[in-house]
């Protein structure tokens, strides 16, 4: 089967500070995988690379069996960057254009079906009409959600998805991407530097360690010990 | 019926009626990039612009060559380079608008007292009706065309990047790109309305009516709309104005976009 996210041999750094060095991960479809490390251990930068934000030094990523470069299926990536929502908490901005600007047209898909779906998928129906800065975080981080779930997307990444959030919403949180992954063949990708009892509904735990990573979720449960 | 009767007699006037239809046109356009800039939190860039514009007409008017068309190259070649000192990390936006702000108005005023511009000073910077010939009117018409064309054409985009770049370029949205035709896009809205507005108060009418709109809560594309609504409202009336009372247009203008700001404020000041 290919990868949905393959890896190679992928370096990055600032002039001499190497923030990752020879990287290799994959990742298959239907799988959920957390890489867990301290802050500035690497964590975004990896997902920037990944999704082309960031150019890497040396390296290859492959998504869907294509080098990343060359994709122009991007409907096929959901992304829900760290503290979504902060910055256009202030903008005059509905919440369903907000989600209705994620939409990239993907084939075989209705934009007003799919919107009614995630709307409900994330129980976001009676904002639908209200300003993003109107909501709470909680809300706000549904909303983003949503949007990333909106092309009916084969890989999911998350980063720092409870960050900002109060524990109610992390429940939530929990619920859904518990739901999420037992119920479709959507790979995620879920970056945080606490899983707070993620553990529980991932397939792997990798950790970002001195700039590579290291495949054992024991490891992580021993620096957390 | 005087009233009336002394509104349409203006009109018989070609001046005015240049004045008027690129007045128009100008504030259908401004307003729609200058949404995008204010998001962008990049509102300032009009500014600056302006000057450098100011400087490009001054020059145009001593060459005797064609001033608007001079002043819209030095406009867009400034915000370019703007926009390219912001990407590299050389300066920030801020502080590059004002070296080239006084930098213009420095070398304006040299040009003024030494060879003089054939144009006051006053109607540089504050606006006149008097000035908008018939080519001045096509360049406006055809700059109107393009930004509307491509705002309708990539508005997805720019909406995307002008709110989160890395969500859009997550999405495969060229943004850089992007941000560089917005840029020229805004500096070239800006050339074009010196001449009516004047180089001091042009940033009032991509900004004035933004700041409106928005104190109605009504999202992004509605936002947009009544933006545009007015700022057409604002220019009809101050071009009215400026003729009736013989005052600067830009002024006029600025003002009753101002008073409209501040009525729609005191409308929503329960939603605030």
């Amino acid at each position: 089967m290919t990868p949905i996210v393959k890896i190679s041999d992928l370096s990055f750094g600032y002039g001499e500070h190497t923030v990752l060095d020879g990287l290799d991960f994959e990742l298959v479809e239907g799988e959920y995988v957390a890489i867990v490390g301290e802050n500035g251990s690497g964590k975004s930068t990896l997902i920037k690379l990944i999704l082309g934000i960031k150019k890497m030094n040396s390296g290859q990523i492959e998504l869907f069996g294509r080098q990343q470069k060359k994709i122009n299926e991007w409907y096929k990536i959901g992304y829900l960057p760290q503290g979504s929502g902060q910055k256009i908490a202030e903008m005059p901005i509905t919440v369903r254009e907000v989600i209705e600007n994620g939409w990239l047209n993907p084939k075989g898909l209705n934009k007003q079906k799919r919107l009614k779906q995630v709307v409900e998928l994330v129980d976001i129906n009676d904002v639908l009409g209200k300003l993003i800065g109107d909501l709470s975080g909680g809300q706000r981080q549904r909303v983003f959600i949503a949007r990333s779930l909106i092309n009916n997307p084969k890989l999911l990444i998350l980063d720092e998805p409870t960050s900002g959030i109060d524990d109610k919403s992390r429940k939530s949180l929990f619920t859904f991407l518990k739901e999420l992954s037992t119920t479709t063949d959507i790979s995620i990708l879920h970056i945080t530097h606490d899983l707070d009892g993620f553990d529980q509904i991932v397939d792997r735990v990798l950790c970002i360690n001195k700039t590579t990573l290291c495949d054992e979720r024991a490891h992580y449960e021993h620096i957390h010990k | 019926m005087t009233v009336i009767s002394n509104l349409l007699e203006i009109f018989e006037y070609r001046f005015f009626i240049n004045a008027f239809l690129a007045g128009t046109i100008l504030a259908v356009v401004a307003p729609l990039i200058g949404q995008f800039m204010v998001v962008k939190r990049y509102s300032g860039l009009s500014d600056g612009v302006s000057h450098v514009a100011l400087l490009g007409i001054g020059i145009g008017l001593i060459l005797g060559i064609w001033s608007s068309f001079l002043g819209i190259i030095l406009a867009v070649a400034v915000g370019v380079m703007i926009e390219w000192f912001r990407v590299k990390k050389i300066l920030k936006p801020e502080t590059s608008l004002i070296l080239f702000i006084v930098g213009s108005l420095s070398v304006l005023s040299i040009l003024q007292q030494k060879i003089g511009l054939g144009r006051s000073i006053e109607s540089l910077l504050f606006g006149s009706i008097y000035v908008v010939d018939t080519r001045s009117l096509w360049l406006i018409s055809m700059v109107g065309l393009v930004l509307v064309s491509f705002l309708m054409l990539n508005y997805r985009n720019i909406i995307n990047t002008v709110f989160d770049e890395e969500i859009a370029m997550s999405m495969g949205i060229k943004v850089g790109v992007v941000n560089f035709a917005l840029v020229i896009l805004a500096s070239v809205v800006v050339a074009i309305s010196v001449d009516i507005i004047g180089g001091l108060l042009v940033s009032g009418l991509m900004v004035i009516p933004v700041a409106t709109s928005f104190q109605y809560k009504l999202g992004f594309v509605k936002s947009h709309m009544l933006s545009v609504f007015f700022s057409v409202f604002g220019v009809w009336c101050g071009l009215v104005l400026s003729w009736f009372l013989d005052i600067p247009a830009g002024a006029s203008i600025t003002l009753v976009g101002l008073g409209i700001f501040l009525l729609s404020l005191l409308l929503n000041l329960d939603q605030n």
